[in-house]
């Protein structure tokens, strides 16, 4: 899927995967790949830049940190991004249902 | 004592093949050229950008790719070098913008006051009077005004850093705005507080020519503006490269 396909669900996507764990940018762009079976394969650059966004924002905190004998950057979830994460799940959830409500059923 | 950043060097002396070493320092060094920002900025997102190119990079070989396949693969999936970095000063500017806006929004009160309670000293006047007074004083304060106050109330509330802010959550269709948007409007502000101050400092210009002393009010006012207008005027140079970057 396009990363355009993803405009204004990105930010919704990237702090449900740090929800659980601590990551650095790379280990982010595979846990989304993974979760989503490979649907959500998007180019690296798009994924860096938008995880510094939400830190401005003050959803994820990042910092240097020792791993496996390496330095990265790692970002957690901050109080504040698990509150707009349930924000983003309810709005979401609330999205989903109408499109499918109007879409329907249909032939699988 | 933390360690300190690794730079790009540190991370590419990991990478045996001097071809795909090579490939990975051009396209590092192609986001390099196009990062904007504070120097300490540049290197702590290339650090991590280096990280991330040395990891994808490792798993490419970890599948069994040549190392300069491996490398041609890492920066593929990077993407556009340019894109990247301009994502990054997409980023910084937003930042910035807040920062500018919010600076102009806490100040403001603080140097009309002072501005305020200068000329109501000069004429006897009570504040409010002199304050509905003050734009026939400075002619075009009240333009100045009337633009730089929402363009630094939207640059300051409009951005990332404070669009996500639960109350103002109701507003999540409009915020937070793009980067350039916030970051235009910051320079709007800027232009417009910078023309209120002059107007300001060209009144008090007017009171040494008509030769009536400045009083230690009018001292503290023009130094006020003075300083806002130097720090303002440098900020906005930032938040220019950064918007041009951004682009």
């Amino acid at each position: 899927m396009r990363a355009e396909s993803l405009k204004g669900h990105l930010d919704g996507l990237l702090l449900a995967v740090l929800e659980d764990a601590p990551r650095h940018g790379y280990a982010v762009i595979e846990a989304l790949r993974n979760g989503s079976g490979g649907t959500f394969d998007l180019p690296t650059g798009t994924v860096y830049p938008a995880l510094r966004r939400l830190e401005a924002a003050g959803l994820v905190h990042g910092a240097w940190s020792d791993a496996a004998g390496r330095r990265r950057r790692v970002y957690h979830l901050t109080p504040t991004g698990r509150q707009a994460l349930a924000e983003q799940r309810r709005t979401w959830r609330q999205f989903a249902g109408a499109v499918s409500a109007v879409l329907g059923g249909g032939a699988a | 004592m933390a360690q300190p950043v690794p730079t790009v060097a540190d991370l590419l002396e990991q990478v045996a093949d001097p071809i795909a070493r090579q490939r990975l320092h051009d396209y590092l060094a192609t986001v390099a050229a196009d990062l904007p920002g504070a120097a300490r900025t540049r290197h702590d997102i290339l650090a991590e950008v280096s990280d991330g190119l040395l990891e994808c990079y490792q798993a490419h070989r970890a599948d069994g790719q040549a190392p300069a396949m491996a490398a041609e693969s890492a920066v593929a999936g990077f993407g556009d070098p340019h894109r990247l970095a301009s994502g990054f000063a997409g980023v910084l500017a937003g930042r910035a913008a807040h920062r500018v806006g919010l600076g102009l929004v806490l100040t403001g009160p603080a140097v009309g006051a002072v501005w305020v309670a200068t000329f109501a000293g000069r004429t006897g006047s009570d504040w409010v009077t002199q304050v509905a007074a003050m734009p026939s004083v400075v002619p075009g304060l009240a333009v100045a005004l009337a633009v730089a106050v929402p363009a630094a109330l939207l640059a300051a509330l409009g951005t990332s850093a404070t669009a996500y802010r639960r109350p103002l959550q109701a507003l999540s269709r409009y915020l937070p705005l793009p980067p350039r948007t916030a970051a235009s409007l910051a320079l709007v502000a800027t232009a417009g507080c910078v023309a209120a101050d002059a107007g300001l400092l060209f009144g008090l210009l007017g009171w040494a020519v008509a030769g009536i002393a400045w009083t230690p009010l009018a001292l503290l006012a023009g130094t006020a503006s003075l300083v806002r207008v130097t720090v303002v005027a440098m900020c906005a140079r930032r938040v220019g490269t950064l918007w041009a970057a951004s682009g």
